[in-house]
């Protein structure tokens, strides 16, 4: 009986990687991500959200730095995982742009062409959202993040069938997403920080 | 089905890799490219005085290299697997995985 569930090098390497995220800030800083789209499209400056990552990255990158590694540990991860996310990446960038490019023009040529025109609204109003829920759940098998982003695709895809259902603004369902990321990271944010155990390196 | 002349071997199988803790921060450290004290604290579970004794064996052996440094204030301590220290890894798993790697059944004879 193998109580820890690790069977080998792999399950520990994945462990490692698992347990990187579990200072709750990716999740904080996606949601804040999320949220600050939603405010470019509420304000009509949608072309802004493209500067919501380009800002975030970095602030999650110092607040990795300065908080979670004197806590959690500093690790540098073999070149084929760091290859691995880094290709993962761009194939995650690429389907969310292919998604919301391909459904657009659809959407523009069902409606120049009079096709259903309402119900292709409704249906369209939870297509970015729906993008997210798709995004998040792939991250899982593809970046091996952790379990908790199974949860979050449930939690998306149900704002994105709400919003269909409803016909709730696109920019809110963004705005409802990143704060149920910030709720969540917050909690394991503060979990994490009272994990911190005081210790002195060998001199 | 097992090669029971590996069953000699062991007998000779390396003893600073053979000791649990070590092993553990082996295979941690066999997995990465580095990682610093603190962080193998808290995967291994083990004491920081235990560690701190395990590292200091494999840093002897030259299993592990050990570089120091500070981040702002704070002292970090950075471990990374030497090649020698990789080939006893893989070396000691080898031997062990084709020692036990004999079908057990139910236990029973």
């Amino acid at each position: 009986m193998n109580p820890t569930g690790i069977s080998g090098p792999q399950d520990v390497e994945r462990k490692i990687f698992e347990s990187f995220w579990d200072d709750g800030l990716i999740d904080i800083i996606v949601g804040l991500g999320l949220g600050l789209i939603g405010v470019t499209w509420i304000l009509s400056v949608p072309v802004l959200g493209i500067l919501v990552p380009i800002a975030l990255v970095p602030v999650w990158a110092i607040a990795r730095r300065q908080i979670s590694i004197p806590i959690a540990g500093y690790v540098k991860f073999s070149r084929e995982r760091s290859e691995d996310v880094h290709r993962t990446s761009v194939i995650l960038i690429i389907t969310g742009y292919v998604v919301l490019v391909s459904v657009g023009t659809l959407y523009v040529f069902a409606r120049s062409a009079g096709i259903g025109s309402d119900l292709l609204s409704r249906l369209v109003v939870g297509v970015p959202a729906l993008t997210i829920a798709v995004l998040v759940l792939l991250s899982r098998f593809l970046f091996d993040m952790p379990f908790r982003t199974l949860g979050y695709s449930i939690m998306v895809l149900s704002v994105s069938i709400l919003g269909m259902v409803s016909g709730l603004d696109p920019a809110y369902q963004f705005l409802a997403i990143g704060g149920g990321f910030v709720a969540v990271g917050s909690v394991l944010f503060r979990r994490f920080l009272l994990s911190d155990r005081k210790f002195d390196e060998p001199t | 089905m097992a090669d029971m002349s590996n069953l000699g071997e062991v007998l000779n199988v390396d003893r600073l890799v053979h000791e649990p803790a070590r092993f553990v921060v082996m295979m941690h450290l066999f997995v990465v490219e580095e990682a610093d004290f603190v962080l193998l604290v808290r995967q291994t579970k083990l004491s920081p005085g235990n560690l701190s004794s395990h590292m200091s064996k494999l840093e002897e052996a030259e299993y592990v290299q050990v570089t120091k440094r500070f981040v702002g204030k704070r002292p970090q301590t950075i471990f990374r697997l030497t090649p020698k220290g990789r080939t006893a890894f893989i070396d000691y798993r080898r031997t062990m995985t084709g020692a036990l790697d004999v079908p057990v059944g139910d236990g029973k004879r």
